[in-house]
């Protein structure tokens, strides 16, 4: 490409001169160690922080024991009950109890849940695309979204039989209408310029909806799959409290009863495992799809 | 055409550069109303009728609001709810070009997709081989002056780099007739120059059909061969002008905007521009205070 304004710019006109810094393309790396520094300790900041919080909760959890705000036989301190569950860990029972019974909410948890991902994605593209199938199901869908999932349960229950297979259905539901929706919004509310650009150039319809629409709308999508793993997990658990023998759920309920807070407490650690984990997982997945909205 | 009576023709007829005699898109009466759900109807453009000829190109000029994206969107094929003709000489897509291809106003890159995929997605309604298609993505990358960044992704460039990727996707479908909607309003007046000059090097090099709508009365003059300024709303044709500015210096080169600006041809067709728009955007800033008025 050539400079117009340098052509342009005629010598019996010029009123000034130009004096020319040497062009460098070469960055001091002074500027860029200390650009490096600041990003590294804006990252320390962060996970401080991100470390920090909890511990002060957990001070204040153990400041209301010490000055009689709850009641101690039901909600023991924090030192009380990370002692009692290192004593579950050392000899083996809690980690053996909490590993059963974590691996079984796995192999329900895990399938139900892409089950629920991937009909909410078909369903969903599905509505967003067509006007006809968006009027047909979306009366449907908010008839049925606002039911608590696990009022369904019973229903599920009547159909699929008392084992696995319920429980893995009704944790489905519970994702499915977070994926469902947030992937229609997201069709519908994208930017209108990128359908825009498929018309103007007559794009075929399969490559404008698996290269424009699809990830135009892919943000609301992640969204939708992280609200729905999360659904997923409350689901689970609800269902597990009624009705079953095993899983962490189960594991819950049943030391709430016999009245094993360590063993309660223990059992809502791996949940709260499960949930970072899980989120973890769909936030790095979410990175590497959208790298431009990368906050 | 000739009788109505809004239509002036400009005095300086011949036009400098050799535009073809075929009519590459023809339309006729067109008229286009919007119903807006809560409000009264508007009517954006009423009877509308303009022939651009091949390698011809025409710059639409009028106050906001007067239809004429409307008038582009219809064209392109954007909005297809209309009443009047639109004709192309050569509509179908045979021979890898598209009958008509847009450069829009907003930014229109697809931000998922790098420098190379955002051109080559405007061919993907083209029956192009391979390599057919990498070189096209290859030679108006290279053309728009991108071909350092054809893997970078669109949040990595500057706005106007953006830009030129977007007129790059249009240029590489070598369409019959392409059609620009402001394609430079969103630019820096230093970029926008350089852009200018760019973009009439190129359409002279590819000998391209541009209907090219604007805001900006310089621009019009810089870049057409012929200018339409149309009413406030409801849009109608208000004047038409030759644009009879030798872009050619005698060294044989194009010449800078800035160049032609500096001539008096350009300051007085942009004079008779402008009072042709100025009652325009009169009308069009009083009928705007009637209906906040209501």
């Amino acid at each position: 490409m050539t400079n117009p304004v340098e052509s342009v710019a005629m010598d019996s006109m010029a009123g000034t001169t130009r004096a020319e810094a040497p062009a460098s393309s070469v960055i001091d790396p002074e500027i860029i160690q200390h650009e490096i520094h600041l990003r590294r300790r804006r990252v320390a900041y962060r996970w401080m922080l991100g470390i920090l919080v909890p511990i002060a909760l957990l001070g204040v959890w153990q400041l209301a024991d010490f000055v009689g705000l709850v009641d101690k036989r039901f909600i023991p301190p924090p030192t009380q009950v990370f002692a009692g569950m290192w004593d579950g860990v050392a000899d083996g029972t809690l980690t053996k109890a909490i590993a059963k019974n974590g691996l079984v909410s796995l192999e329900r948890l895990l399938p139900g849940f892409f089950g629920g991902v991937v009909a909410g994605l078909l369903v969903g593209v599905a509505m967003g695309l067509f006007d006809s199938v968006r009027y047909g199901l979306a009366p449907v869908i908010s008839a049925t979204f606002p039911l608590p999932k696990i009022a369904i349960y019973p229903l599920v229950i009547v159909v699929f039989g008392i084992g696995d297979m319920s429980k893995i259905v009704v944790v489905a539901i519970g994702a499915f209408y977070m994926v469902a929706i947030n992937t229609v919004s997201g069709i519908i509310y994208s930017n209108n310029t990128y359908r825009d650009v498929a018309t103007a150039f007559q794009v075929p319809k399969r490559v404008e909806y698996l290269r424009i629409v699809v990830p135009a709308a892919l943000p609301s999508i992640m969204a939708g799959i992280r609200l729905g793993f999360g659904s997923a997990l409350i689901v689970l658990v609800g269902a597990e409290f009624v009705s079953a023998q095993t899983g962490i759920g189960y594991y819950i309920w049943n030391a709430w009863q016999i009245l094993d807070i360590d063993a309660m407490f223990g059992g809502l650690i791996v949940i709260a495992i499960f949930g970072i984990l899980g989120n973890w997982a769909l936030v790095a997945i979410e990175r590497k799809l959208i790298p431009w909205s990368r906050a | 055409m000739k009788s109505e009576d809004t239509k002036v023709i400009a005095e300086t007829a011949r036009v400098h550069v050799p535009v073809g005699d075929e009519i590459a898109l023809r339309v006729e009466e067109l008229s286009k109303l919007f119903l807006p759900k809560n409000s009264t109807p508007v009517l954006a453009m009423s009877k509308v009728s303009v022939e651009v000829r091949s390698q011809e190109v025409l710059a639409l000029l009028g106050p906001s609001g007067c239809g004429k994206s409307t008038l582009l969107r219809v064209i392109g094929g954007l909005d297809t709810d209309y009443q009047g003709r639109v004709e192309w000489t050569s509509r179908s897509s045979e021979a890898g070009r598209l009958a008509t291809a847009t450069v829009f106003q907003q930014d229109s890159t697809l931000p998922w997709l790098n420098v190379s995929d955002n051109i080559a997605l405007g061919l993907s309604g083209l029956k192009l081989s391979k390599q057919e298609r990498r070189d096209r993505v290859e030679q108006y990358s290279a053309l728009v002056g991108l071909e350092h960044f054809r893997s970078s992704y669109p949040h990595e460039l500057s706005g106007g780099m953006r830009q030129r990727v977007a007129i790059a996707r249009a240029l590489a479908a070598e369409p019959h007739v392409l059609l620009m909607d402001e394609p430079l309003a969103a630019l820096d007046a230093q970029t926008r120059i350089v852009m200018q000059s760019e973009l009439v090097a190129i359409w002279k090099r590819t000998g391209s059909t541009v209907v090219y709508v604007t805001h900006d009365i310089e621009e019009a003059v810089t870049l057409a061969d012929r200018v339409i300024v149309m009413t406030a709303r409801p849009g109608r044709i208000k004047s038409e002008r030759s644009v009879a500015i030798p872009r050619i210096g005698q060294d044989g080169r194009l010449s800078e905007p800035l160049e032609l600006r500096a001539m008096p041809e350009f300051g007085q067709l942009a004079l008779a521009l402008w009072s042709d728009l100025a009652e325009e955007v009169g009308s069009a800033l009083s009928s705007e205070r009637q209906v906040s008025k209501q």
